[in-house]
């Protein structure tokens, strides 16, 4: 489904990724590790596009990602959210998501003339939104403001927002941060079901025990390059990435 | 501003109580003189309407939008007077001109946010205001051009319709006005509306979610100067004279307030505003210069201490008073 | 082609006023992270000032000078410990229309206490025109290089070797580690908040005797700072400075191909700025 081959970018002489390449497939949950500063977050960002690579390229579902605007990126099924807590903290938790569910699609400007279509469009997304804030768990705080929702509930929400754009790949940038363990664990099992309604998943995260529980494929990355890639178990026998781990960065496993 | 849902079932019968008034109006007031400040507000209801679309639900502080007006105006003024196209036809060019200038302008200034786009905005208004003073061959700078008139109505089989007289031009603005914000609160309030919120609300968040925000801040852009651009053809044709006067940032001060006192983001609260604000400083009847402090003052006062107008507090005391009784019947 | 210098010289004069503007913008928007509209105002308000302390109250112009200075900085702090306070953490639309609005309001309370027509600062010299390296100029001209010089170098010695202008720097880069070291941020803010509103009172002192004072400058004087703020971006005082000057250089010979349109120079440098480098002349890409 998602194809990154050779990706790599520098910033000022320094290599933040360098020839990174991996496969997603779908109904898989693929976790990208590493201790901070191996480059997670910037895969990301331009897988996504929003930074572009020096080499490389990203294929998804036969076409070719890189140039494109995230929007286009998002459109086409990929979606991703961010490791800073992104929400419209001014709206509704319901308008957010019933927004989050008509932006993938075009809406010509001349059928906001046409009696009735609008209100098709709002019927559609109502259903839509419930079902989403179904799937969630946040149907009782629809009309809670976003910015007035607890941290773990707004990590949630990021994740319906993405959910509502109907998401054919999703990339999670550390959903798990910031959450108590049964806060954890219930994310974890939001998104097994995500992926057995066949949504592709691309998961950062530093809770090596969510990864470790619900990962179907791991990938480490550590000063920008992938240094290993397994199943969870040899991953966590491989002697790179202990030492990856436990070695100079100081960075220890969750 | 928390959104909630759209307009209840109830509103139905104010809403019509309320265009019964506006149509009988001139029967109700008579003088020419409160038929003149009425057309005027339908003026200026087009004009904050169309920059709530920008400021209120985009969240792009675009504060030249009175050069559109003036452009609108200008446009028009110049169709009539060397070519005799009437209102009907000036109307949509002077739309379209604007349209056509807002999306020329957006090129260069809408992958800018912040206080670079802002003072582009006002540059942008200046520049215009500087064209229309010095290319005196086409403008006639400082002197301005007068003598537009207003159109007729001629429709074989039916008599004659000059909207020359007050009520007349009274019931044209009207229309023009109602269509208008209409097709504004509809834009508003369909899958285009709610792009220009998720720009407003999180740009970064609204591109990841698959909003085009290029695309949907330029159509924010170009919608609404279209729309002030057909409110500077209803002035000029009303006024009969244009002259630079039209892009001076006071212009755009006086749409923010509308905007500000009513309630941004809204259409409805700007529509308010808008009448609101041009009765009131007629009816103090404060000389031009103090009216100008006055004014500047009520729009700091609001930006700091209501920003979300008479429709927000309106909002927030209906909240408390159902939340009143519930309780009360709990 | 010896009217060149001409130019140059008339350039860099009114540059200096831009550039004095200019500076006090740049400190407020990079410290306190305000859009302050109103900043024009305080230019506008040091020669109305002057105007009315020589030309009414009978004072000297030098006394003037200082009184008027003096007189505007004190308006500056009033108005940061209260709007302005009240901005912080504001969001940009807010202080963008609030420092507006707070602008219309000061031009027309100038207008309505000193009335529309455009008025004149007598120079405090008796000569009038001179000839200076070739050029023709007076000596308020000649006044406003050197207040100028004097200031920059002042500047550039109180922020490096001060603990005052090193606490500024600091607060300039990383605001939350300034605060977190102890500096005190309000102190801070209100102190050079009265500078910048100062350096802009003086640029209108010495300005209103070269050229007219009327309510409108204040307007104008604003646009022209941000004008400079966008091209050079907020990075820098120096790059307020360097802007303003070249600001005014670039308007001194835009003129001779336009002269109504000389005002719009620095406008259609914006734009063309905008068109290949969308965020100002230094300054990276939204990611």
């Amino acid at each position: 489904m998602l194809d990154v081959m050779n990706v790599g970018v520098s910033f000022g002489g320094v290599h933040a990724l360098h020839a990174v390449s991996f496969t997603a497939a779908a109904r898989h949950i693929t976790s990208v590790v590493g201790p901070n500063g191996a480059g997670k977050t910037t895969l990301f960002n331009i897988v996504s596009g929003f930074q572009k690579p020096g080499t490389g390229s990203v294929i998804f579902d036969n076409q070719q990602m890189i140039g494109l605007r995230p929007s286009r990126i998002a459109a086409a099924g990929l979606v991703r959210t961010f490791q800073k807590t992104e929400v419209f903290k001014g709206l509704t938790v319901e308008r957010a998501v019933e927004i989050g569910t008509v932006c993938r699609r075009d809406f010509a400007l001349w059928r906001t003339l046409w009696p009735g279509e609008i209100g098709k469009a709002r019927t559609t997304a109502r259903q839509e939104t419930h079902a989403v804030l179904a799937a969630c768990g946040l149907a009782q705080v629809a009309e809670k403001a976003c910015g007035a929702l607890s941290y773990g509930e707004q990590r949630i929400l990021e994740i319906a927002l993405a959910l509502a754009a109907r998401p054919r790949l999703l990339m999670l940038d550390e959903p798990a941060s910031g959450l108590n363990p049964s806060e954890a664990r219930r994310l974890g099992e939001l998104i097994t079901k995500i992926r057995s309604e066949g949504v592709g998943i691309i998961l950062i995260e530093h809770n090596m025990q969510l990864v470790m529980r619900i990962s179907d494929r791991i990938i480490v990355l550590h000063h920008g390059e992938k240094i290993a890639e397994g199943e969870p178990g040899a991953i966590a026998r491989d002697q790179r990435v202990i030492d990856a781990y436990l070695g100079g960065n100081g960075f220890a496993a969750a | 501003m928390v959104m909630t849902g759209m307009a209840r079932p109830s509103v139905a019968v104010p809403l019509g109580l309320l265009g019964l008034v506006l149509l009988v109006l001139p029967r109700l007031v008579g003088t020419d003189y409160y038929l003149h400040v009425a057309i005027i507000s339908l003026v200026f209801v087009i004009l904050a309407a169309s920059l709530d679309l920008l400021v209120g639900y985009s969240g792009l502080l675009s504060l030249g939008h009175t050069a559109f007006f003036a452009f609108g105006a200008y446009s028009a003024a110049l169709l009539y007077l060397h070519f005799g196209v009437p209102l009907w036809g000036t109307m949509f060019v002077s739309g379209a001109f604007a349209a056509a200038i807002a999306w020329l302008l957006g090129l260069l200034i809408l992958n800018v946010r912040g206080h670079r786009f802002v003072i582009t905005t006002v540059i942008f208004a200046e520049i215009g205001r500087l064209i229309a003073y010095n290319w005196t061959d086409l403008t006639n700078g400082q002197i301005g051009l007068p003598g537009i008139r207003p159109p007729v109505l001629d429709i074989p089989g039916l008599p004659r319709i000059d909207f020359g007289g007050r009520a007349a031009y009274y019931y044209l603005a009207l229309a023009v006005a109602a269509v208008s914000v209409s097709v504004i609160w509809r834009m508003a309030h369909s899958p285009v509306g709610w792009r220009m919120l998720a720009l407003r609300e999180n740009e970064r968040l609204a591109e990841a979610s698959g909003v085009d925000t290029r695309q949907i801040a330029t159509t924010a852009f170009v919608s609404s100067a279209f729309f002030a651009g057909l409110a500077g053809a209803l002035y000029a044709h009303y006024t009969g004279f244009v002259s630079p006067d039209l892009f001076y940032f006071s212009y755009t001060t006086t749409m923010l307030i509308m905007v500000f006192l009513g309630g941004k983001g809204t259409i409805v609260g700007p529509v308010i505003g808008a009448v609101l604000f041009t009765i009131l400083p007629e009816a103090l009847r404060v000389t031009a210069n103090y009216r100008l402090m006055i004014f500047s003052l009520i729009l700091l006062l609001l930006v700091v201490f209501a920003p979300e107008g008479l429709v927000g507090l309106f909002n927030r005391l209906r909240l408390r008073f159902t939340r009143q009784k519930k309780t009360a019947h709990a | 082609m010896d009217f060149i210098p001409q130019y140059v010289f008339n350039g860099l004069v009114v540059g200096c006023s831009y550039a004095l503007i200019a500076v006090g913008l740049t400190a407020i928007f990079g410290l306190m992270e305000i859009a302050n509209f109103a900043h024009g105002q305080f230019y506008m308000l040091g020669a109305y000032f002057s105007y009315w302390l020589t030309r009414i109250v009978g004072l000297d112009f030098w006394t003037g000078l200082v009184v008027s200075i003096i007189g505007v900085m004190l308006l500056g702090i009033i108005l940061e410990r209260t709007l302005f306070r009240l901005l912080r953490g504001a969001s940009l639309s807010s202080s963008v229309l609030a420092t507006i609005a707070l602008s219309i309001f000061l031009e027309n309370l100038a207008l309505n206490v000193w009335g529309p027509r455009p008025q004149k600062i007598l120079s405090p010299f008796e000569t009038g025109g001179i000839e200076f390296l070739g050029v023709f100029t007076t000596p308020d001209r000649l006044l406003m290089l050197l207040a100028t010089a004097l200031i920059v170098i002042l500047l550039h010695i109180g922020l490096r070797h001060t603990q005052t202008g090193k606490a500024i720097r600091a607060t300039f880069q990383q605001r939350e580690a300034a605060a977190l070291v102890g500096i005190d941020i309000d102190r801070l803010y209100t102190l050079t908040f009265a500078i910048g509103a100062g350096l802009a009172a003086l640029a209108g002192v010495l300005l209103g005797t070269i050229f007219v004072v009327q309510p409108s400058m204040g307007g104008i004087a604003t646009l022209k700072a941000f004008v400079v703020v966008t091209l050079g971006g907020i990075s820098s005082f120096a790059g307020g400075i360097a802007g303003g000057l070249v600001l005014g250089l670039a308007e001194s010979f835009g003129a001779i191909i336009a002269p109504a349109y000389k005002d719009a120079v620095g406008f259609i440098l914006v734009m063309l700025v905008l068109l290949y480098r969308p965020d100002g002349l230094l300054g990276k890409k939204w990611s």
